[in-house]
């Protein structure tokens, strides 16, 4: 795959996640901000309304609005690091579980739920951090453009004698539009030598990371 | 006289904050935690704005938007947003959005736009029965 067709990919998938991280950011401003202005609202409107117990309420929930602000912080500072990890091992249910968080207001907007089913011991893999974060993306995105058909998505683990496995399965009638069927994404597995897989009917893809014997 | 406005945000916190802000400045405020409440809502109850979150799960902004338009069209809406991209903003004033504020919004500025979009819908409203009585009138033949 050619250097740029990398770039290209990566940097789409990376303004659509950290354009969903800073709205994020900016309904919890949103909340301060009304929090904040409530403050002053009952300092200048009503004295008497700031008893004790209306300050503090006001303060926790600044608080918890602050709490929840450093929390998308620090999923971006760890997805923008995760561009300095090439060929390094990573845990595949770990990375599944930090994309479906980070993703989360996409899913909830579009009204989808993840089903992240544990894997029976942890999977490592040595890949690409970005680009495994891409690939786990492509399914949940997939559902996000189609939010009428896929209401449900399981994700799961296998760990066979042909390597190491995960599974995206469509939890409906309806079967999952293959986002790994591109020329893009195809050029992609190739180069990280990824093997995409089908079963179930089409009903469930996967990603295969094959042994490094085979 | 007070200003009667539809609030629909996703945020329960925001929600509630903001109404009671609102409600300070003399508003009566309605409030409605997804597009589909605001529709069940103006079909029972008229609105001088209904102040709209642009994001919202299940039915976006601008879906909502035209929803809206379809229901009730001398309705003005205002559209609090995040972002708003210039293609975005272009779509939602053609579909009929009459503002856009964005998020964090001053009080004070939001205050403003309703009260304009109050004025704004009286016109039509008036422009409306004004209509309607030239069309009785001509039916009576003066």
């Amino acid at each position: 795959m050619a250097p740029d067709k990398n770039i290209e990919t990566g940097i789409t998938f990376l303004g659509q996640i950290l354009a969903s991280a800073t709205h994020e950011i900016k309904n919890h401003l949103a909340i301060i901000n009304e929090n904040a202005g409530l403050l002053g609202d009952l300092s200048l409107m009503d004295p008497m309304a700031l008893a004790p117990d209306r300050t503090n309420g006001i303060s926790l929930k600044i608080a918890e609005q602050v709490r929840h602000a450093d929390l998308v912080l620090k999923r971006m500072n760890e997805f923008s690091h995760s561009v300095d990890l090439c060929d390094q091992p990573v845990d595949l249910e770990q990375t599944a579980a930090f994309v479906i968080k980070f993703g989360s207001r996409l899913i909830k907007m579009a009204g989808i739920e993840i089903k992240l089913m544990p894997a029976p011991s942890p999977l490592m893999v040595s890949t690409h951090l970005f680009f495994l974060e891409y690939l786990i993306w492509q399914p949940i995105n997939a559902c996000i453009d189609n939010p009428k058909k896929i209401k449900q998505l399981g994700i799961s683990f296998e760990s066979s004698s042909s390597g190491a496995l995960i599974w995206f399965s469509a939890k409906n009638e309806n079967r999952l539009l293959n986002p790994f069927d591109t020329p893009k994404n195809k050029a992609l597995l190739e180069h990280l030598g990824i093997c995409p897989q089908i079963k179930n009917n089409n009903r469930d893809l996967g990603l295969l990371w094959p042994c490094p014997d085979e | 006289m007070s200003e009667k406005v539809l609030l629909v945000d996703d945020e329960k916190e925001f929600l509630e904050i903001m109404s009671e802000r609102m409600q300070a400045r003399g508003m009566i405020v309605t409030t409605a935690s997804s597009a589909d409440q605001a529709l069940a809502i103006i079909k029972k109850q008229t609105f001088d704005a209904i102040v709209m979150d642009f994001q919202m799960p299940e039915m976006d902004g601008m879906e909502a938007l035209k929803a809206i338009k379809t229901q009730r069209p001398e309705l003005q809406i205002i559209l609090l947003t995040g972002y708003a991209t210039v293609e975005k903003t272009v779509e939602a004033m053609k579909i009929g959005a009459s503002d856009f504020l964005e998020k964090p919004a001053d009080i004070e500025a939001l205050a403003e736009k309703i009260k304009k979009a109050k004025t704004e819908k009286m016109l039509i409203v008036e422009e409306k029965t004004e209509q309607k009585i030239k069309d009785i009138l001509q039916r009576f033949g003066n």
